[in-house]
């Protein structure tokens, strides 16, 4: 992925509940519930509230946890990325 | 007034007329049938249940013979709801056991006001436990071990989660035991737990109906708190085991054991994981009764 990719989603309806680690979510557009990861459903709800570069995603994750490398960082948020894509929870447009 | 207080012949009469208004949980089921039996399995297992006088039913259901030849020849019974067949017709005698199954689809279908989850609901000391479950885990069997040792039952079948209070709602109705589970919780239950004659050949094996105890009918009106969900698995020869499983997960099964999770859909998400962050969740495997009694005593206990 590039920097310069951006993502968004038509999830601002989506209902979220946090227990520990997991989140389960529900798709009122779809009507599907999923189970992610809590950072993963972060990464979901900051890209619901507006478009977000694949960079500036990157950089809020490794504010977050700065006790994990950038390379463990960006490989998991390009899993997490294509993940949220296949659930068509989120869509990828290049800039 | 108790249906055990009526005449059978009285009773058989009302059924081959107008139908008997029989209150089942929060339901009054309007029940009509001429077919034989029928009378005499609603005496032994909905004695203690109150017929309604009010004109208020939620369900209008009539078992009958499909046609005349089938009175005589292979005779066979089918299922109506407000006139429409839901089902394909069965050997008569499964009529009765056709009853429960079909009461069965019709809250399922209808009763919107509820998450409708396939599972088997008991309750002890004020707290709820619900034991979802697929055919063959024994939850039916864990559930009439532990009714027939003074657990209160809420349901063998179905919970009924008020979308409006977050309670569960009891419908007490016989527990559908079966195959080796008849004998089993036979030999575990009390004396005075009445488990009918068995029906053979049923798409499900032998099938045997177990009585709700009547101070579980007569609590019908008592919701109860839901504070723990357990996924009971029925395992020969495996030590028990009471297993923590997530929410998140338990979420997601839940949902999938769900009759109506996708008709209610957000109401039901709201709903259901309101209940979760009071629930402690579990896995049980259970090789016995005794043991699966005695853990599940202590879980309420502590």
């Amino acid at each position: 992925m590039n920097n310069a990719d951006t993502f968004s989603s038509s999830c601002q309806s989506c209902l979220y509940r946090q227990w520990e680690e997991e989140c389960v979510m529900y798709n009122p557009v779809s009507g599907e519930t999923h189970l992610l990861e809590a950072t993963a459903a972060r990464i979901l709800i900051t890209i619901a509230a507006a478009p977000t570069r694949y960079d500036q995603l990157s950089l809020l994750l490794k504010e977050q946890l700065d006790d994990v490398s950038e390379t463990a960082i960006d490989e998991y948020l390009c899993t997490t990325l294509q993940k949220l894509q296949d659930m068509h929870l989120i869509s990828a447009t290049g800039e | 007034m108790l249906l055990a207080s009526i005449p059978l012949r009285k009773l058989k009469q009302q059924l081959a007329g107008e139908g008997i208004n029989l209150k089942i949980g929060p339901f009054v089921v309007n029940l009509s049938s001429s077919l034989p039996n029928i009378a005499e399995n609603l005496r032994d297992l909905y004695g203690a249940y109150t017929l309604e006088d009010i004109h208020r039913v939620d369900f209008h259901i009539a078992l009958q013979s499909p046609s005349i030849i089938r009175r005589w020849i292979r005779p066979q019974a089918t299922f109506s709801f407000d006139g429409y067949l839901p089902f394909k017709p069965l050997p008569q005698t499964q009529s009765f056991a056709m009853f429960e199954w079909g009461l069965n689809w019709c809250v399922a279908n209808n009763a919107h006001q509820y998450l409708v989850i396939h599972s088997a609901v008991v309750e002890k000391n004020g707290k709820a436990i619900i034991f979802p479950g697929t055919p063959g885990s024994g939850k039916s069997t864990l559930c009439a071990g532990l009714v027939s040792q003074g657990w209160r039952l809420l349901s063998d079948e179905m919970a009924l989660l008020s979308t409006e209070t977050g309670l569960i709602t009891p419908i007490p109705r016989p527990i559908s035991l079966k195959n080796e589970s008849i004998d089993i919780v036979r030999s575990f239950a009390n004396d005075d737990i009445f488990v009918g004659k068995p029906v053979h050949d049923t798409a499900k094996g032998s099938v045997a109906h177990m009585c709700a105890p009547m101070s579980s009918v007569s609590r019908s009106d008592e919701p109860a708190v839901p504070t723990a969900i357990i996924f009971p698995k029925y395992r020969k020869e495996v030590s028990i085991e009471l297993l923590p499983l997530s929410k998140g997960r338990t979420f997601l099964e839940l949902a999938e054991n769900s009759f109506n999770y996708h008709i209610l859909g957000s109401t039901a998400f709201s709903v259901l994981t309101a209940m979760l962050d009071q629930c402690e969740c579990f896995r049980l495997n259970y090789q016995n009764l005794d043991d699966a009694y005695a853990t599940l005593g202590n879980l309420i206990d502590a």
